[in-house]
């Protein structure tokens, strides 16, 4: 398996007036080449910005602060997205990564036909009109959905069928990379499980990479084969989904896990306190005030995502060789 | 008469007095250069859009025309009720009345002289011959007894001057002379016949409006016997548009401007920049602007003249404690009627009589002893207070109680049109008053609602203005008939304050059927005037001077001080004197 | 599950083209019972105004003919008073004015303010001046507001556009008669650049040539710019806030992800989108505006139904006043009813829902 995109040392902020408010901070993560990798982490700590930022879709106040993102396509090409300059950059979107954002249930344009909207996306990218028509009854049939929804209005759909003329309008150029920012969030049960189902089928077929954000563990669970668990703007942990539902690593991780029983979006349980707002990460390890292990260089220093073998990755104290802190041996 | 001439010079110093002011007030404060006389370098009119087609500014006189609220500009039908509203030109170019009154003088115009055989029953009338319309057609005695006929005809459909034929007959006498023949003896209906401070009975074209509709036909060439004919009306721009006619049939009277241009202008705000480009000859505007005028456009200056109409108060006698002479002789004591005549927009005088007069009151109907023992015109507080204690106006803890013991509280009612005068006399009285125990509430009045209020007789006090014939006072004595008291609510057509008297209805009743030249009837005069001064069932307030704008650049030719009024008869005889400016 | 979906389109297919029907059926219903309670209303508050047309009548008839003889003023009123209807009962008088209204094509009696022309006549005379200046001045405020605000809205983040919203904001709060009476002192008088009042230069008659219309065009200028401006600017601010905030949804987001160029953003996904509250708020502005251009005309002198109203108020002319406030009431519910019924061919939603 070959890395598809390469993420590094990716920070993200808020332009405030005089400064700008980190986000997401020092990112670093590999996507594999037909992969699904979760991303998980609680409300608000910045896994939406991070997706912009792959997709440098981030739109004021957010802004892109330092990194490098490399994409590797299987014909061996190498892309450096941070690089690219805006105008090339619309061509390579959609073609090559693709996007399907949070609350993309208003992402389409009420006052259009679905037609229209997948129309002007695939002529913008090279079809004729006849093939882009073409091209779009058959992504809405992959998605299970009738050539008739082309005619409807966002309205007249369900939820769900509105979120799966998403899916397919974002797999509809065939993209290596498609980035789903909470997919299923509002849907119930039974419909996120269609949706997962089908995303899953795609990748099959497709072999696209998927990368798909969420804060419900039991959506990686279902159809994720890595996760990255992320904690205020930092990732915390990387690993595939079996080893670290298996044995995480991270305090964090472990405290998620532990809440699985728990309804999805609800605050995790075992943990005082409450998920840090970008405006006052604390300093040090940006879990420490709410970590169960915490010792002393907790406060004072940021831990490094770092190998830890078979695989795995994670950022924390008890990790570091230079500490040995007494209570490891409780692993 | 000293009396009379003293109000002369007091008339000509106030005017002096203002044009000092006027003077001041421009800013203009050059040096004096003694070797180079230059006169002031007008402005320039607009060229662009106040000049009419290819009428030449120095032979068109251009009048920026009042008129109330009326629209009439596509029909030239003075018997509507709504076109006299003067702001065409129609009623002052082409319609000719009989005789025309001037300052107290009667002009012969379409008529000669008139005579009433001994016992006022019958009046002939001669008509001036070579008469001719403005279509070129002759005006003969056919058209005079076809107009006699057509009003008389018409009178219930709502047309002035036609009542005052029922039961008349007449007959032509020659080519010249008519002969009416009245019902009982009356030595004023030659008056129907007299153009003063308004109109009269005209005659009309026989061969334009027979068979018309007397209140819809709309005399669309504006047919008449003056000396103009319609060029165009357009109620778009509100421009009416009128030539000379130089088969004019009194070439001695022939107006000097080739064209006159009438146009409407309704905000006085907007107009006062044209006036300063010396876009308009003659016009009203108020007076504040006039001054700012002057100072922009040395051409312009104000041509003040007497108001020929006094304002006065009406007291509502039925009304306690109104319904007391000396109680209204008290108030009439309060009044400081100088400070008003000075408070209004050109100072004013006080006049001791409300029949319209050109400063000079004519003796035969004015006894000065009357006025002078009822102190008509007087100011003096202390008076008054003697008059109440005297007739019973007991003053307890400062408030003065009527007979009945309850405090005497009056509402005035006056107007705003923008003359300081109009309004501050209710003022000045309700502090007069306030000081010896009385309260008087000044009210503003809406013009229509005033219109309607009075002559329903709902008010205490009233301001009225009061306009009659000047060479003849009793129809203003005749507003007081006790035929005119209606219950109040009901509208009342004489003056509205319900004011009844057998004494004077008696003498009125023998006026109007007297002849005024007779020494007989003036001593009846002098007898309802000395009524009045004892009763004071309204009272003088004062007599007003007042400024139109006349521009000098083109024409000249009208002075300050004649008693001069543009929307009336009058101005037919006022464009005889127009000449050009060179 | 999808066929089930489908038989719930073609399901919401045909009862969205019943509520269809019945949303017009409705609306017109709603039009109709305005107009009737927008004559009634009108037609007693001007009869509580103080103040009788008859009296007005004489006070001007004393006027003009001066000392007219009291018995002859008696048989003037009363013709006239017979001639306006004034005699009957207000009861009488109003199912008389409603029968003739609608029976009689709008035929609200002669006028007062120009006997004898009918009502109507004079409306319909003064018609063209008001329409034509309304329309022309509100749709070109609407357009160019509509316009300016979507640019302003588009590069609501740039320095220059602070600018102008301030300019924006200061001519929205500013009365339209001051704007106007600014144009005309300004312009008209102190520049001269152009005719500061009437409709056309006074010496024309209306033709159909070039310089009667030349003239025509002049004149219209400013009293339009005063509407313009006053109204435009309101427009302004308000499309920018809409674009501002249509910006911001997720369908933007989306497109520009989409990689859709950004004219067609500007076009099919943000225009489109803030169009719809904007040309409601079209609808909602037009009554508001109609007592604005009344202002106007009477400032420049423009022979409208304004001047006309202002003439007829002082006369207490009831026909008159009557007929106008009919007329604009009919006028800006005709234009709400139009923008109200072209609302679902621009908004999609609106075809169901409603
Ligand atoms: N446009 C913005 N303006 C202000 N704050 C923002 C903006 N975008 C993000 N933030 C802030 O940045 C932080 C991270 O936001 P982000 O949307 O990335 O979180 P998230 O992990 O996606 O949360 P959720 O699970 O609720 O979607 C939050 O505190 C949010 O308030
Ligand atoms: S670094 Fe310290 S505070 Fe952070 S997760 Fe590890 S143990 Fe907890
Ligand atoms: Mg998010």
């Amino acid at each position: 398996m070959s890395t598809l995109l390469k993420i590094r040392n990716l920070s993200a902020g808020l332009q405030g007036r005089r400064a700008i408010t980190q986000v997401v901070s020092n990112v670093d993560l590999d996507v594999e080449a037909g992969e699904i990798l979760g991303i998980v982490g609680e409300s608000g700590c910045g896994k939406s910005t991070m997706a912009a930022a792959i997709l440098r879709l981030l739109a004021r106040p957010q802004a892109l602060q330092s990194g490098s993102m490399q994409l590797t396509l299987e014909d061996g090409e190498t892309y450096d997205l941070l690089q690219m300059p805006e105008k090339k950059l619309r061509q390579f979107r959609w073609r090559r990564l693709s996007y399907i954002p949070q609350g993309s249930m208003n992402s389409l344009n009420p006052v259009l036909r679905v037609r229209r909207q997948m129309t002007d996306t695939l002529v913008e990218h090279g079809l004729t009109k006849e093939e882009a028509l073409g091209r779009a009854g058959e992504v809405l049939e992959q998605v299970n959905l009738e050539p008739r929804v082309l005619d409807s209005y966002p309205h007249e759909l369900s939820g769900g069928m509105r979120q799966r003329v998403i899916i397919a309008l974002a797999v509809s150029m065939r993209p290596a990379l498609v980035v789903a920012d909470e997919l299923t969030t509002a849907l119930d049960v039974v419909t996120q499980r269609q949706i997962l189902q089908q995303m899953a089928a795609i990748r099959d077929e497709l072999g696209t990479t998927f990368i798909l954000i969420t804060h419900d563990m039991g959506v990686v669970a279902q159809v994720a084969d890595r996760m990255a668990v992320m904690y205020a703007g930092r990732i915390g942990e990387v690993g595939s989904v079996k080893d670290v539902f298996a044995s995480p690593l991270h305090p964090y991780s472990q405290a998620l896990i532990a809440s699985i029983p728990q309804q999805s979006g609800q605050r995790v349980e075992g943990l005082s306190g409450e998920a840090p707002s970008p405006w006052n990460y604390p300093a040090g390890c940006r879990f420490h005030p709410r970590c169960p292990r915490v010792f002393e260089p907790c406060s004072e220093q940021a831990p490094a995502l770092r190998p830890q073998g078979s695989g795995r990755w994670a950022a924390c104290h008890l990790f570091e060789p230079q500490f040995e802190p007494q209570n490891v041996s409780d692993q | 008469m000293l009396a009379t001439k003293s109000k002369r010079l007091a008339f000509v110093a106030a005017m002096a007095a203002l044009f000092a002011l006027m003077a001041c007030a421009s800013p203009v404060s050059e040096p004096i250069v003694i070797e180079v006389t230059s006169t002031p370098e007008p402005m320039m009119p607009a060229e662009v859009e106040l000049v009419f087609g290819d009428l030449p500014r120095d032979e068109t006189f251009i009048v920026a025309s009042q008129a109330p609220n009326n629209d009439v500009w596509d029909s030239f039908n003075h018997y509507q009720a709504a076109t006299y509203n003067n702001a065409s030109g129609y009623n002052q170019l082409t319609q000719e009345m009989p005789f025309l009154e001037w300052d107290g003088v009667i002009y012969p115009w379409l008529a000669q002289s008139w005579e009433y055989d001994g016992d006022g029953t019958e009046l002939t009338l001669t008509i001036t011959e070579g008469v001719n319309w403005n279509d070129g057609m002759p005006l003969t005695i056919e058209d005079w007894l076809f107009t006699l006929q057509y009003n008389a005809d018409n009178a219930d459909k709502g047309i002035a001057w036609a009542s005052f034929l029922t039961d008349i007959e007449w007959r032509a006498e020659g080519s010249n002379q008519i002969v009416f023949t009245l019902p009982e003896s009356n030595f004023r209906f030659h008056q129907n016949f007299i153009g003063h401070i308004a109109g009269a009975w005209r005659p009309v074209a026989k061969h334009v409006w027979e068979g018309q509709d007397a209140t819809t036909f709309k005399n669309p060439d504006a047919i008449g016997s003056g000396p103009y004919r319609l060029v165009s009306a357009n109620s778009d721009t509100r421009t009416v548009i009128w030539e000379r006619r130089d088969e004019y049939w009194d070439p001695e009277r022939l107006p000097a401007p080739k064209y006159q241009v009438w146009l409407k202008r309704p905000e006085a705000d907007v107009a006062v920049f044209e006036w300063e480009e010396g876009a308009y000859d003659l016009g009203r505007i108020p007076f504040q602007l006039m001054t700012r005028m002057m100072s922009a456009n040395a051409h312009i200056k104000p041509l003040v003249h007497q108001d020929p109409c006094p304002r006065g108060l009406i007291f509502n006698v039925m009304n306690e404690p109104l319904d007391d002479p000396l109680f209204r002789r008290a108030l009439g004591l309060l009044m400081n009627r100088q400070a008003v005549a000075n408070l209004a927009n050109v100072p004013s005088y006080v006049t001791p009589v409300l029949w319209p007069n050109t400063g000079e009151i004519d003796e035969r109907f004015y006894d000065a002893a009357a006025a002078e023992e009822f102190e008509v015109t007087t100011f003096d507080p202390e008076k008054a207070v003697q008059l109440l204690d005297e007739a019973g106006y007991a003053l307890v803890d400062g408030v003065r109680l009527d007979k009945s013991g309850n405090p005497i509280s009056l509402d005035a009612f006056y107007i705003d049109i923008g003359d300081p005068a109009w309004t501050v006399w209710s003022w000045l009285l309700a502090e007069q008053a306030e000081k010896v125990g009385i309260e008087v509430n000044p009210r503003l009045l809406d013009i229509p609602t005033f219109f309607a209020q009075g002559p329903n007789g709902e008010f205490d006090i009233l301001f009225r203005w009061f306009c009659t014939r000047p060479s003849d006072p009793t129809a203003m004595y005749d507003g007081l008939h006790s035929k005119y008291a209606m219950p109040i609510g009901e509208r009342s057509s004489g003056i509205p304050g319900r004011y009844r008297n057998p004494e004077l209805d008696a003498i009125i009743d023998q006026i109007r059927t007297g002849d005024p030249a007779s020494a007989a009837t003036q001593e009846l005069f002098r007898q309802a005037y000395r009524i009045w001064a004892e009763e004071q069932p309204y009272l003088s307030l004062f007599g007003e001077n007042e400024g139109v704008a006349f521009n000098t650049q083109y024409w000249t030719g009208l002075e300050v001080g004649q008693p001069w009024v543009h929307w009336g008869a009058h101005f037919r005889q006022m464009m005889v004197w127009i000449v050009p400016a060179q | 599950m999808v066929a089930q979906e489908t038989e719930t389109m073609e399901a919401a297919e045909v009862s969205g083209r019943r509520e269809a029907v019945h949303y017009i059926v409705r609306r017109f219903g709603i039009y109709l019972f305005t107009l009737w309670a927008a004559f009634t209303v009108a037609f007693f508050v001007f009869r509580m105004v103080p103040g009788d047309p008859m009296t007005i009548l004489l006070g001007q008839l004393s006027r003009a003919e001066g000392q007219l003889d009291p018995e002859e003023a008696e048989v003037i009123i009363a013709h006239y008073r017979e001639v306006f209807g004034l005699d009957e009962p207000l009861y009488k008088q109003y199912v008389f004015y409603l029968g003739n209204s609608i029976f009689r094509g709008l035929d609200f009696g002669p006028s007062f303010v120009a006997y004898p022309t009918p009502t109507r006549d004079l409306i319909v005379q003064r018609l063209p001046w008001t329409v034509g200046i309304f329309t022309t001045s509100v749709l070109l405020a609407w357009i160019a507001g509509t316009g300016l605000g979507a640019v302003m809205g588009w590069l609501h983040q740039r320095r220059l556009t602070g600018l102008a919203v301030a300019v924006s904001t200061l001519l929205q709060i500013t009365p339209v008669y001051l704007v106007a009476l600014g144009l005309i002192i300004y312009v008209g008088f102190a520049l001269r650049w152009l005719p500061p009042g009437g409709p056309y230069a006074a010496h024309l008659q209306p033709t159909w040539n070039w310089e009667f219309i030349s003239s025509l065009l002049r004149h219209a200028i400013l009293p339009m710019l005063s509407v313009m401006l006053t109204l435009g600017a309101g427009f302004t601010l308000g499309m920018r806030a809409l674009m501002i905030s249509v910006l911001g949804e997720d369908y933007l987001t989306f497109a520009k992800a989409k990689g859709v160029l950004p004219l067609t953003i500007l076009k099919d996904y943000a225009l489109r989108n803030a169009l719809i509250p904007q040309v409601t708020g079209l609808a909602i502005v037009l009554g508001a505006t109609l007592n604005g251009i009344f202002i106007v005309e009477v400032l420049f002198q423009l022979p409208g139904l304004g001047t006309l109203f202002v003439q007829a108020m002082g006369l207490r002319d009831f026909n008159t006043m009557q007929g106008i406030v009919l007329f604009s009431i009919f006028a800006v519910l005709t234009l709400t009813l139009i923008v109200d019924l072209a609302l679902p061919l621009l908004d999609p939603r609106i075809r169901k829902t409603v």
